[in-house]
């Protein structure tokens, strides 16, 4: 049996339950604290995953932090005693999943130790995956990894595939494989429940649908699954916070869908340098020029913070899609010294074996800077057939070229 | 002298009066019990029945005998009154001396009462003879705190494991079983003051989840006034059916124990969820005033079948 999903919570209830909670609190109905006691009964009254459920956790949700603490209290068992006591074990599930997937949904953070108890086998599976999929929501935190490690080898297939989809929201890659394993191996409904907690899994979940997608199974699925969640992204381009309209700019670029391209050109001009130089990587990877001529534009600033992301932005591009090479290499010979140094280092970086010759022309550059960002580049490449230029650099009249042209050729090994 | 200096000496001696072997989870509560079950074995070893005493509660303290089993129908009462444990504990110290060490299993404490298993262990000697025989037994205690002591309110010896099976029950008690199911009856009426009227007002509540195994025992209320604290909001969003049968009750003066079986339904004010449990409860009663009221109740224990092919042992 598949688990009751968790987080299919409507968007659209949630601003009406919020009007409903400032109107309560502005009319001074009750206090917060009653709020959630309700919201709580109604949690405990009904089946996880059934309408009323769904709705005390989007209404706890929109109270939000004030609530946190009555909820946390929800995640041990010990605390059920006096007048918070609870006699059917029904009940505290209900409110244990509850409450798991609010503060969840709040994030936060300070749940990660109650919420970790909770994984053991000695909770309810609906206990357990609630809490897994919090812990997924609540960000890196080196306990909650190390308990959702010791998820992935429980028995059941369900517990270690939403292991596996938390681990990936927090950066970690453990449960990769199982999660390509259920798509591409598992049967119909399992492949199913997998493909729909990526999609439910943001921009986290993207690049393993992207994978998933050139495995040549599901495709249809997984074309709607990247729909949504490209709509998603989309959407969170103008979301408040930088960090998110960064990431959602980074996995629309992964996405690969055209219909970004309009969306992602807005964000050039976004007040985050961040976000611009990663829509910038983005659009790039979906062929705009808009995105190229904003990179390459940068590489040739003078400030120099704006280079750096340049270089960083066209290395990730490079290495993620290949669609700057022949661009870079004609950089090589622009006038612009900046172009030439920039263009050798990230044709160092991303390893583009195509751009050798070009590079060892380069060692005779009248700029020393170039002179030195090749020596790098060549050390990066590792060509023996660089070993002759880089031994006349170690003769150059410049000292920051010789020490890098001497790390060059130790990077060659001896020969 | 300063406040450090004068502080540290005292701090230096606490630190020598605990226990090395102190476990992961003590707190002074724990502590304090385990003075209070260190007094018992000592006096027992020594042969020191006011040493014993001294461990137990002055206003009430009753043995039951769980013969070997965990499942309530096969406890009864041993000794209804202080009174009469000491009486028996004097005869039984004059003719044996008690060489034993007691291992505390587990402590449990809510506010101001508690319970803790331990296993008593070693050789009980015949004064006359200097027989020696092997001693083991396991024994659930109640206590209460009283100016800031904690004082044993009863004792359950030879109490059974999880592998000790079922027992078959005894009515012998009309009244007891009135009482049970009047309180029954309170539930179906949601009635709060009904339901609290027949508890004594430190009546306590242990949730025992369906578990043979004290360790997952929790107490979740500690008086009557806190479970009438409980009432009031529960049977607001609550709504209780029972069905109860009594399967054991015997007395022993005015002690009794008694085992009930409930089928509990349970419907929401908030909701559409619908419960329906079967539960078997474990009741200690005390008459007071000519009434029968609870003062502990194991609630959930643990569903045993029907007695047949039962062992206890003992």
């Amino acid at each position: 049996m598949y688990p009751v999903d968790l987080r299919s919570i409507s968007r659209s209830l949630a601003g009406a339950v919020s009007c409903c909670v400032v109107s309560a609190l502005a009319f001074g109905c009750s206090t917060t604290e009653e709020q959630v006691r309700e919201q709580i009964e109604v949690l405990a009254a009904n089946d996880v995953g059934s309408e009323r459920w769904q709705g005390a956790v989007e209404a706890l949700t929109a109270i939000g932090r004030p609530g946190a603490r009555q909820l946390v209290a929800l995640l041990n068992p010990a605390l059920y005693r006096g007048t918070d006591y609870r006699d059917f074990r029904g009940e505290l599930e209900r409110t244990t999943a509850g409450a798991a997937t609010v503060l969840g949904n709040i994030r936060h953070k300070a749940a990660v130790a109650s919420m970790t108890g909770r994984l053991t086998i000695a909770n309810r599976d609906t206990e357990r995956r609630a809490a897994i999929i919090a812990l997924g929501e609540l960000g890196f935190n080196q306990a909650a990894v190390k308990n959702l490690l010791v998820q992935l080898k429980d028995k059941d297939p369900v517990i270690r595939l939403l292991t596996s989809v938390s681990l990936a929201k927090i950066g970690e890659d453990a449960g990769w494989d199982t999660i390509l394993q259920a798509v591409l191996h598992g049967d119909p409904e399992f492949a199913e429940m997998a493909i729909g907690e990526l999609e439910r899994s943001n921009f986290h979940g993207v690049p393993i649908l992207v994978e998933l997608h050139g495995g040549g199974v599901h495709v249809a699925r997984l074309d709607q699954a990247l729909g949504r969640v490209r709509d998603e992204l989309i959407e969170q381009l103008t979301d408040d916070d930088p960090e998110i309209r960064r990431r959602s700019a980074t996995a629309l670029g992964a996405v690969g869908d055209p219909a970004a391209v309009k969306p992602l050109l807005t964000l050039l001009e976004d007040s985050s340098n961040l976000v611009r130089f990663h829509a910038a990587s983005s659009l790039v990877r979906l062929d705009s020029e808009r995105g190229s001529e904003f990179l390459f534009r940068s590489l040739a600033d003078a400030d120099a913070m704006l280079r750096l992301n340049a270089i960083k932005s066209l290395v990730r591009v490079q290495q993620l899609s290949g669609g700057v090479e022949e661009r870079l290499i004609a950089c090589l010979t622009d006038n612009d010294s900046g172009l030439r140094s920039g263009a050798a280092q990230i044709l160092g970086q991303a390893q583009v074996n195509s751009a050798l010759g070009p590079l060892l022309s380069l060692t005779e550059d009248a700029e020393a800077e170039v002179r030195w960002n090749t020596a790098i580049a060549l050390g990066h490449l590792g060509d023996p057939t660089s070993r002759e230029a880089l031994q006349r650099l170690t003769e150059d009249s410049t000292e920051t070229v010789v020490y890098y042209a001497q790390w060059a050729l130790q990077k060659l090994g001896a020969g | 002298m300063n406040l450090l200096g004068r502080s540290l000496p005292v701090a230096f001696a606490l630190a020598l009066l605990l226990p090395a072997d102190r476990a992961a989870g003590e707190t002074a509560e724990t502590i304090l019990i385990r003075q209070t079950l260190e007094k018992d074995r000592s006096g027992r070893r020594r042969g020191d029945a006011e040493l014993v005493l001294s461990a137990y509660d002055e206003d009430r303290f009753v043995a039951y005998d769980a013969g070997g089993l965990i499942d309530g129908r096969g406890w009864s009462v041993l000794h209804g009154s202080r009174q009469d444990v000491s009486r028996a504990l004097e005869t039984d110290l004059a003719v044996r001396r008690y060489d034993i060490k007691r291992a505390v299993v587990l402590i449990n404490v809510w506010k101001d009462k508690a319970f803790a298993t331990t296993v008593d262990s070693g050789m009980v000697i015949d004064g006359a003879t200097g027989a020696r025989t092997p001693f083991t037994q396991s024994l659930l205690w109640t206590f209460r705190k009283l100016d800031d002591e904690w004082l044993a309110t009863a004792v359950v010896v030879a109490l059974g494991d999880s592998t000790a099976g079922p027992a078959s029950g005894r009515v012998e008690a009309d009244d007891v079983v009135r009482v049970l199911q009047q309180q029954a009856a309170q539930w179906n009426d949601g009635s709060r003051s009904g339901i609290t009227s027949g508890l004594t007002e430190d009546a306590v509540m242990v949730d025992a989840y369906f578990s043979s195994n004290p360790a997952k025992w929790l107490i979740v209320f500690a008086d009557r006034e806190e479970i009438d604290e409980w009432l009031d909001d529960r049977l607001e969003v609550v709504d209780y059916s029972l069905e109860r049968s009594v399967l054991h009750a015997t007395v022993h003066g005015d002690e009794a124990v008694a085992v009930t079986r409930d089928r509990v339904t349970a419907t929401y004010a908030s909701g559409d969820a619908r419960v329906t449990e079967d539960r078997f409860s474990t009741w200690l009663l005390t008459r007071s005033g000519g009434s029968w009221q609870v003062d502990w109740a194991l609630q959930k224990t643990k569903p045993f079948g029907p007695a047949e092919g039962a062992t206890a042992l003992r």
